[in-house]
């Protein structure tokens, strides 16, 4: 396979990791089978593993493709290897720091009893009965995998089984029927907890859920508190959801047949100032966007975070960069034309990635040219923006990265189609004298004024350069922008 | 769903030991970095992205639009 087929084209790649994901449960399983002293609760693991193995393969699919089930198997496995002495990594280690555990015993034990939602949610597909040996502590909101359902109410729930096609709940003991999986539907038995469902949006072979719950996990690292907001704002911003997928069908129909081999889960979440829109590597198929938006804009960043999405996927065949005396992943430690703070060589690696995409779209979009003049003023900025960006991405981690022969090929890959998009910008006459565009906050579209005149993109990029650059990595970059402003 | 696409565990146990002894030997603590080399950090670790610029204005004017 050529590095752009590995880059762009191949849709296995969202399959291989979920197949991962189902090697690495078995592993576990068998690490535990042979040793089941290790912490407590392995039994009961071991039985539900059983019960689930048996299921219909077509029904485990259905729930094991929850973004969830990577998040569970990969910290199975790291918090297993802990056990025998493997140091913690962040995301184990800021997941026993929300749930105040100290060690990975602990943290195992705690662990293996959050399998249970999986049983409980094939439970519900299959509409067999279970019972817990130990009532499953479930931390509320909770998305059941696989499903709409999302368990809502107190902040935890004690769950006992299904059956009879009901959740059975201890503490005071009550059922609650499993409402049908029509969107808007609720079902509450009137003690504090009740089941939702999530709306979910289909277009074409696209089928994704809006549903926050999924993001609330320990160790994501992604600030919590908007994902318990009511299902309500889910269904609020449905119609924008769908009108993007229109939109990426249309304008970028290559990227659209990924995201029916790929996407599970949309959380939308309100502005606020904790961060826009973010794709966590642990969650396949599934990143959080802001809204309100205009549906284009919306479209461009669902192309972005898919993409974060398939790039973690490709990685999955070989690290990106060799080991150095630098941390490319977590060391904040270089320029990068896309955020306000220094970047890791890794973040670098995927902005020149996801916007390679972002830029083809608006150039689709500006070809076409049918839009409203603001959005083809938007698609301007960013053809005359995301070029510029890209070279600096790339020189960046020419002069920094230490690659390995994977890494290298692929960012070659990415320099030579970094150096087309400029080209395909001139050639539309996009120049760095492109005014800047600007959001409103009902999302609307407006050209950038200041002193009584147009930013233009050249300007604003300088200006970041001026701002954030602070180890001075990119002087060549701004020697260039000066001349190519002044001229 | 496509059929090929289905995750089938028994078929897996049958079909992938070597995968499944590879993550076996990670676990049994020789070393998990080579398992997953899609290397995670939390997520709110981004720095603060550099969208469009906001603009302040009456939301009626944006109607107008």
């Amino acid at each position: 396979m050529s590095p752009k087929e590995l880059l762009w084209a191949d849709s296995e790649v969202y399959h291989r990791r979920l197949e991962k994901s189902g090697v690495a449960l078995i592993a576990v399983q068998r690490a535990l089978s042979a040793d089941r002293q290790l912490v407590p609760g392995i039994d009961e693991f071991l039985r539900l593993y059983e019960w689930v193995a048996r299921a219909d393969p077509d029904h485990f699919t259905q729930v094991w493709q929850d973004p969830g089930a990577y998040f569970w198997t990969r910290r199975a496995v790291h918090f297993l290897a802990a056990c025998r002495g493997e140091p913690l990594g962040t995301v184990e280690r800021e997941y026993c720091s929300e749930v105040g555990i100290v060690n990975p015993r602990e943290a195992l034990a705690y662990h293996l009893a959050h399998f249970k939602k999986f049983a409980l949610a094939l439970a519900i597909v299959t509409g067999k009965s279970i019972t817990f040996s130990a009532p499953y502590g479930a931390s509320l909101p909770l998305a059941i995998p696989g499903t709409p359902l999302v368990l809502v109410g107190d902040s935890h729930a004690s769950i006992a089984g299904f059956s009879d096609g009901a959740i059975e709940l201890l503490n005071p003991r009550r059922t609650i029927p499993v409402p049908g999986s029509d969107p808007g539907n609720s079902a509450d038995n009137g003690n504090g907890v009740r089941i939702d469902v999530c709306p979910s949006v289909t277009c074409d072979d696209v089928s994704v859920f809006l549903n926050s719950a999924i993001f609330h996990l320990p160790g994501l690292g992604i600030a919590r508190g908007w994902s318990a907001l009511p299902l309500a704002f889910q269904f609020e911003h449905q119609q924008l959801v769908t009108e993007a997928l229109s939109a990426i069908r249309r304008f970028q129909p290559w990227t659209f047949s990924h995201l029916a081999a790929g996407l599970r889960v949309i959380g939308l979440k309100p502005p606020d100032e904790m961060f826009v829109n973010v794709s966590a590597s642990e969650l396949p198929g599934a990143f959080v966007c802001t809204v309100p938006a205009d549906p284009y804009l919306f479209a461009s960043s669902i192309i972005h975070e898919f993409h974060h999405n398939t790039l973690f996927g490709i990685e999955e065949q070989g690290p990106f960069f060799e080991a150095s005396e630098q941390d490319e992943i977590e060391g904040e430690n270089h320029y990068s034309p896309w955020v306000e703070t220094l970047r890791p060589l890794h973040g670098i690696m995927h902005a020149v990635y996801v916007f390679l995409p972002v830029f083809s779209f608006w150039l689709a979009i500006l070809h076409d040219a049918s839009l409203d003049e603001a959005r083809l003023g938007f698609a301007r900025e960013q053809l005359a923006r995301i070029p510029a960006q890209l070279q600096m991405g790339v020189n960046q981690l020419r002069r920094h990265a230490k690659l390995t022969p994977f890494g290298s090929m692929l960012v070659e890959a990415l320099a030579a189609e970094a150096a087309q998009a400029q080209e395909e910008a001139s050639a539309m006459g996009i120049t760095l004298k492109t005014p800047v565009m600007g959001i409103t906050k009902a999302g609307a579209l407006r050209p950038l004024i200041r002193g009584g005149r147009q930013v233009t993109v050249g300007e604003s990029l300088l200006e970041h350069l001026d701002a954030s650059d602070v180890l001075g990595e990119c002087a060549e970059e701004k020697a260039s922008l000066v001349r190519a402003i002044s001229i | 769903m496509d059929k090929r696409h289905i995750i089938d565990l028994n078929n897996l146990e049958q079909n992938h030991c070597a995968e499944i002894d590879q993550m076996l030997s990670g676990i049994s603590g020789n070393s998990t970095s080579t398992l997953w080399t899609a290397k995670m950090r939390p997520a709110n670790r981004g720095g603060k992205p550099l969208g469009s610029p906001r603009i302040e204005e009456p939301l009626e004017s944006d109607n107008q639009s």
